[in-house]
């Protein structure tokens, strides 16, 4: 669709509204619950129940902006006209519309979604989505974990908890290591669990494959989310994190057009991911899939930073059988990204962190689990 | 303000201060007498010394901080020296200085402030004390305390950055109208290694710490008491 030239702002606001529209159809045609509106504020939703045996697929898009994702790409950026986010990343939005939810859009009155900390650097975004902390650390060079939602996971019984990640540096947020939670982050993949077939191939492929757009031991996303549908589908994971990270190398070189590029394939692999899990009968129905960036990006594109808190502006976006469909929600409060770790202990039974000053789970389950 | 009117700032700042010397050393000067007794400052005393001027910085606050000409053109500095003249070539003081950050790269519509606190102890020495042309050299170090808040599309982050000034190396050229009066260029940089960052009101140190420098052009007027 064509639209009149006037102006980029006018552009992206044609977008919002296009896209809640779009939502709004979508959402009400799968609403289970005909009382509840696309703009539900989250406060005023009903009390999550708490489902006992649920699963969660957790999916990172290092870097990714919310405005790529709610009012289309920035022709400013790219030098062509926008891209409205339906074109963008059509299979994510369609499934937050049909089953689930989308936050962190401009909506007068909604809330934000943010980092806790306000570092806005990748791994203190990871340390806060994988222990529901904000943290003091401020640069890739914190310590590693010591305990993670991976490893409770592992010790609340989860059959199968695993993280396949692009950027090797995940490692040291996903797992204080010694629980058995399966890690291959980069280039790395554990020498005790053999790989063989086409997972083999997947995993000999990503040893010797150019890290661009990364380095060092950086796993382009492409052959990263190869290898983690191929283990989805074997090894059906009860919590499952993939990490893609070609969004954040890319925005860092200043590429716009390779990143929108990069944030279309993460959108086909959370599509392939729901696919995957729809074949998979039961234990696919309990999942949900929940995408969240790990920091946004500066008003200039190719920086993040505490010296820019413009990039503490995330987004997050949830779907599954477990959640009422909401569309684009308006959470009453900023959700932060110490709020992930809460949600999926709630989503899969595991008990609360009893430490205190952690964050509080996002509501998105339905009562009627 | 944007680099293209810092960088006028800073050449008319460096245009008055050479007027400014060159035409006070000619006042001052006499060729046939480079040095008069009558001139020649009491060998010890007080000083009392303010300066100005536009500093540009190099370097990250942090590894990861990115560097801080990405968010700061620099800043302008009122120092404050009080210190003693211990020896006819040497003198000894501590300094405050209170800056007030230009930024860089502020979006329309955003807000962007901050301040740069430091303060710490020199030695210089002169080395024509008794001329009317008298070049130093100023060697001291300190603590740095930078403040910058930024308000971008409705996002408020505060960076509350301090550590220890590791050097802080001066080259100034004074010229002496009056005994007591003395007036000139400086250029100086300090280099400081922050190690403790506070982001909205909470602090850490967990941090890969950097070196960050300011240099200044500035101009710089003392009486010698």
């Amino acid at each position: 669709m064509q639209y009149p030239d006037r102006g980029p702002r006018a552009r992206r606001t044609m977008h919002v509204v296009q896209l809640a529209t779009a939502l709004a159809l979508a959402s009400c045609a799968n609403r289970t619950d005909s009382t509840a509106t696309v703009t539900e504020d989250l406060a005023t939703s009903s009390t999550p129940a708490i489902p006992r045996d649920g699963r969660v697929v957790l999916i990172t898009i290092d870097g990714a902006r919310w405005q790529d994702v709610f009012e289309g790409s920035n022709p400013e950026l790219s030098g062509s006209p926008s891209i409205p986010p339906a074109q963008l990343m059509p299979r994510t939005l369609a499934l937050a519309a049909s089953r689930g939810i989308a936050l962190g859009a401009t909506r007068a009155g909604c809330a934000k979604v943010r980092t806790a900390g306000g570092s806005n650097v990748s791994l203190p975004g990871y340390l806060e989505i994988f222990t529901g902390h904000a943290s003091r650390c401020l640069d890739n060079s914190c310590s590693q974990v010591q305990e993670s939602l991976l490893d409770e996971a592992v010790r609340g019984g989860a059959n199968g908890v695993a993280s396949i990640g692009s950027w090797e540096v995940l490692s040291k947020a996903v797992s204080g290591g010694g629980t058995g939670v399966f890690v291959s982050d980069g280039r790395s993949w554990p020498d005790d669990v053999p790989a063989t077939d086409r997972l083999g191939e997947l995993v000999a492929a990503g040893r010797v494959a150019d890290p661009y757009p990364g380095h060092n031991g950086y796993r382009p996303d492409a052959v990263t989310a190869g290898i983690a549908l191929e283990y989805l589908r074997i090894a059906k994971p009860a919590l499952f994190h993939i990490g893609l990270g070609d969004t954040d190398e890319y925005g860092h070189r200043g590429d716009y057009a390779s990143y929108l590029d990069a944030l279309r394939r993460a959108d086909a692999l959370v599509g392939a991911v729901a696919d995957q899990l729809a074949t998979i009968g039961e234990e696919g129905a309990k999942t949900t899939v929940i995408i969240t960036p790990d920091h946004g990006r500066n008003a200039d594109f190719n920086d993040h930073g505490a010296f820019h808190p413009e990039s503490a502006r995330t987004f997050l976006i949830a779907f599954g059988s477990q959640l009422v469909p909401r569309g684009v929600g308006c959470p009453s409060r900023d959700i932060t990204l110490a709020d992930i770790a809460p949600t999926v202990r709630v989503l899969m039974g595991l008990p609360r962190d009893a430490t205190g000053g952690g964050g509080v789970p996002i509501e998105l389950v339905t009562e009627t689990n | 303000m944007s680099l293209r009117s810092l960088c006028r700032a800073v050449a008319a700042f460096a245009t008055f201060g050479v007027v400014s010397t060159v035409t006070l050393s000619a006042a001052a000067s006499d060729p046939e007498e480079p040095t008069r007794p009558s001139r020649e400052p009491s060998p010890s005393g007080p000083r009392i010394a303010l300066r100005t001027g536009v500093a540009v910085p190099f370097g990250s606050a942090y590894t990861a901080s990115g560097a801080l000409s990405d968010t700061i053109t620099g800043y302008v500095p009122i120092r404050l020296d009080v210190g003693y003249r211990i020896a006819r070539h040497l003198y000894i003081g501590a300094d405050v200085q209170l800056a007030t950050i230009l930024p860089n790269a502020c979006p329309s519509g955003g807000s962007c402030t901050g301040s740069d606190v430091r303060f710490g102890a020199m030695v210089a020495y002169h080395l024509l004390p008794g001329a009317i042309l008298d070049p130093w050299i100023g060697l001291g170090m300190g603590y740095e305390r930078l403040n910058v808040s930024r308000t971008v599309d409705g996002s408020t982050g505060e960076v509350s950055a301090r550590g220890l000034e590791l050097a802080d190396i001066d080259i100034g050229l004074d010229v002496r109208p009056t005994r007591s009066f003395r007036l000139g260029p400086v250029l100086s940089s300090s280099f400081t290694r922050f190690t403790r960052v506070a982001i909205n009101g909470v602090a850490t140190t967990d941090f890969d710490p950097a070196v960050h420098a300011w240099v200044l052009l500035g101009f710089r007027g003392a009486f010698d008491l």
